[in-house]
């Protein structure tokens, strides 16, 4: 038998020397772009460290010569000419941006009049303009780092964008430029707001001094969901006593995340009825949020809650939830210790979870 | 046409269709792989991570790093967990019974001293000794258990049951991890809206001749050592290519175990690692995928194309060939104990795309490539193809594998470029010049092993012996 009695007949040697030939060919393109990549990759990491040390030298004389105001500064040629290509004006900007990150006042101010100066605004609007979402959001970004209030307007636009990065950065931007006052962006907020945003947004309003939020009854009673749990988180970080009611409200929501969120706010803005809110929804509420419930009354409950505790002790299957009671009885009273003990007299596994609280406490 | 003919023909055709949907399906994983890594840079370019990392807001993070005969570096490697960029941070080491000083060595390092701790056993697991937590406040973060021996799995589950938080990390103690690798693990949780997020998984890169200096990676540098460096090339591929594409198509049945974060309540509820396979790491994502689309809740497993956690590769063939023995071992197991999901449509595109493909192109290639190997040298010694033919096969193969991992190498310089010495790269295209002929081979021999082994019912890890990063402060290099 012959190979071209078999498969063989229909490929024959040349054929698969040739698409090796393509491949080694492809191969050899690929290995040339290799090279190719790491000198420009090489050229800008030169690039890059002689912007860093010309602006680093430029903001010390800004910094140490109080006389010398940025637009009072002559830059080299070789700078400028750098300064004209586009790689490296994204280098300055990215640069300026990583300094102003770690200064304040009036050292943070001249960063920005350096920004100004070299022209790297417009680039920045040049970016934000741009139909690409990731150009925009990066322009977006670099022009409330360095503070161009001036586009404030043209940005809020952006705080409901479709895009959710455009539309994240957006929102940043505005609280960056107007603090609490740039929450107004909730009232019309129609797509989601993630949780790692709602971080975000958290700590750059820890960063201002806390502000009045009047529209904060309203957002609680959004549509939008992510609004809501947002806005517990406001009512919770800022403690708005004034929003109880709302609060208590969002206890009836169908989502497990809010009503989550809602019992931590809760217990942040207690009242004298907020134990007996959370004790009355206890039985209806899901494992998890059980375990926030008995984890907030060893917060804010007292003896008052030593009956609901014990209840919860002797008829919950769960272990982790008996766990939580443990911990809120012994928190919530002065004599939370003997009242375990006398539980656990009888229950070798609450003695455990006692010796364990104990311990934890008493670290 | 004679029965031979027949034979022959089914067998030959067979292996062209399995090599040509072999190729295509590399060619869509490295073009596919190409916007998932676009996407995740361009979103994560102007991130600040360090606005985030002192956050009280961040949900609360369990790090489990089981122990087994780690004294030689276990209080490195436990101080460089510490060091991490978290609020939010438990970080539990699990003495798994070890033979050596480990657990005299934390407690001295560390003052730790026993503390009482109700034990929940929620998924079932080997005897706890004792738990440990420090004396000192700076080390309230550490939570040392002791256990009886048990295995990776089961020293897991105990970390799981022991943990305290709402997301697991769980890791190879020996890895290093970049400052800010928890934070880029727990942001697509945080990120997810409706589809709900069950994991995510993360490059493991190679530390081999990298300088470490307190725990923590200085400078990165190609292994020395030929099996490392040719791993390195093996890593790039499947992380920046492979599992970047699987991702996106979400799609992806493996996490490696040297680092991986995941929903504690999902795990929990699926019944934590199985102690009885060896691919413990890839069986708890099936199940956890398995177990969402069963209940059709949508999900995502997503992934971090960014180097976060460096490993220390296999470098003696005796090591590497045990690691591709149980690797091949496990993958069995997994699409064993899941085979109801075999091209079954109930399960989207984990039935009818990813199994079939782990079932096709990664369990079944080492036999395949092995007893095709044989065949086509047999028949051309029989003259039924001609010697010509034979090599004109190989050499096709060959080229296209030199022309996928040169593109991978481009990716790795495009995006991340953690190699940038011009001589570093040439030595990696280099070695990949030589994987057909040594490193290739050799795996499949080792796979094939894990096939007798799984015979055989062998269940051992077999010993992974490492060479360790070095003592703090001295660089070491191998």
């Amino acid at each position: 038998m012959h190979s071209r009695d078999t498969f063989f007949r229909f490929i024959r040697p040349e054929h698969l020397y040739l698409t090796a030939l393509s491949f080694i060919v492809v191969t050899s393109i690929l290995v040339s772009a290799i090279y190719i990549y790491l000198y420009v990759k090489k050229k800008r990491h030169f690039l890059k460290q002689f912007i860093t040390d010309k602006l680093d030298e430029y903001i010390s004389t800004i910094l140490i010569g109080e006389e010398i105001l940025p637009d009072q500064l002559l830059l080299d040629e070789e700078l400028t000419d750098i300064l004209n290509r586009k790689s490296g004006q994204q280098l300055a900007i990215d640069q300026l941006i990583n300094t102003k990150k770690n200064l304040t006042g009036h050292a943070a101010e001249s960063i920005i009049e350096l920004y100004e100066k070299l022209n790297l605004k417009t680039i920045s609007i040049q970016k934000f303009r741009s139909p690409l979402w990731y150009k925009k959001a990066k322009g977006i970004y670099e022009l409330y780092m360095m503070n161009q209030k001036s586009l404030e307007k043209q940005i809020a636009q952006y705080t409901n964008s479709n895009n959710e990065y455009v539309r994240t950065e957006a929102q940043t931007a505005i609280i960056g430029f107007s603090g609490f006052h740039g929450l107004s962006f909730l009232g019309t907020l129609s797509y989601p707001l993630t949780d790692w945003q709602q971080i975000k947004l958290l700590e750059q309003l820890q960063l201002l001094n806390p502000d009045k939020m009047p529209d904060l009854p309203l957002w609680l009673q959004s549509t939008n969901q992510y609004v809501v749990a947002f806005a517990l988180k406001l009512a919770e970080t800022y403690q708005q006593m004034h929003v109880h009611t709302e609060v208590v409200h969002c206890l009836n929501s169908p989502s497990e995340r809010i009503r989550h969120q809602a019992i931590l706010t809760l217990s942040r803005i207690a009242q004298d009825d907020t134990t007996q809110i959370l004790k009355t929804i206890y039985a209806q509420e899901t494992y998890a949020n059980k375990q926030t419930i008995l984890k907030q009354i060893a917060i804010i409950g007292t003896d008052d809650d030593i009956d609901f505790l014990i209840n919860v002790l002797k008829t919950e299957t769960n272990d982790t939830l008996k766990l939580e009671a443990v911990r809120a009885t012994m928190k919530s009273s002065l004599d939370g210790d003997k009242i375990i003990a006398e539980v656990a007299s009888e229950n070798q596994v609450i003695a455990v979870m006692a010796k364990q609280i104990n311990y934890e406490m008493t670290k | 046409m004679s029965g031979l003919n027949i034979f022959i023909d089914i067998l030959t055709y067979g292996i062209f269709i399995y090599s040509v949907t072999l190729l295509f399906f590399y060619v869509f994983i490295g073009l596919y792989s190409i916007g998932e890594t676009r996407l995740y840079i361009h979103k994560n370019n102007f991130t600040d991570y360090r606005l985030l990392a002192a956050s009280s807001h961040i949900p609360s993070v369990s790090i489990l790093a089981p122990a087994y005969n780690e004294g030689a570096t276990i209080i490195e490697n436990v101080r460089s967990l510490l060091s991490l960029f978290y609020n939010n941070l438990e970080v539990i080491i699990i003495n798994d019974g070890s033979k050596d000083d480990s657990l005299e060595k934390l407690i001295d390092a560390y003052q730790l001293q026993p503390a009482p701790h109700y034990i929940q056993y929620k998924i079932p697991t080997k005897e706890i000794r004792c738990v440990y937590r420090s004396k000192n406040p700076i080390y309230r973060k550490l939570v040392v258990v002791d256990k009886v021996n048990g295995g990776k799995a089961d020293a897991l589950n105990v970390g799981i049951n022991i943990s305290s938080n709402d997301y697991i990390v769980c890791i190879d103690v020996d890895c290093i991890l970049e400052q800010d690798a928890l934070l880029k693990m727990i942001k697509p949780f945080l990120e997810q809206t409706d589809t709900k997020v069950i994991a995510t998984g993360g490059v493991i890169r190679i530390a081999n001749s990298c300088e470490i200096r307190d725990g923590r990676l200085v400078k990165v540098h190609l292994p020395d050592n030929y099996w490392a460096r040719m791993q390195s090339l093996e890593y790039i591929r499947a992380f920046i290519l492979g599992r970047m594409a699987w991702a996106r198509l979400n799609g992806l049945l493996l996490i490696s175990g040297a680092f991986g974060a995941f929903d504690k309540q999902v795990v929990i509820a699926c019944g934590g690692y199985n102690h009885n396979t060896v691919g413990e790491d890839m069986e708890l994502v099936v199940r956890m995928r398995r177990y969402m689309e069963e209940r059709k809740v949508p999900y995502k497993v997503a992934y971090i194309p960014d180097p976060l956690c460096w490993t220390e590769a296999p470098v003696s063939t005796r090591i590497f060939g045990r690691q591709r023995n149980r690797w091949t071992r496990g993958t069995i197991e997994t699409l064993q104990l899941h085979k109801v999901m075999f091209f079954n449509p109930r399960y989207h595109v984990l039935g009818m795309l990813s199994y079939p493909y782990w079932f096709f192109f990664e369990m079944l290639a080492p036999p395949i490539e092995f007893i095709g190997f044989f065949v086509f040298v047999i028949m051309a010694f029989l003259g039924i193809i001609e010697w010509q033919m034979f090599l004109a096969l190989l050499t096709f193969i060959i080229a296209f594998g030199y022309m996928y991992s040169a593109f991978a190498a481009l990716m790795e310089v495009i995006t991340y470029n953690m190699y940038r010495r011009k001589t570093d790269m040439a030595k990696l295209l280099i070695t990949a010049l030589t994987e057909p002929f040594i490193f290739h081979p050799f795996g499949v021999w080792a796979a094939i092993k894990g096939y007798i082994d799984l015979i055989r019912k062998k269940k051992s890890w077999g010993e992974m012996t490492r060479q360790g990063f070095g003592q703090s402060p001295a660089i070491k290099k191998q």
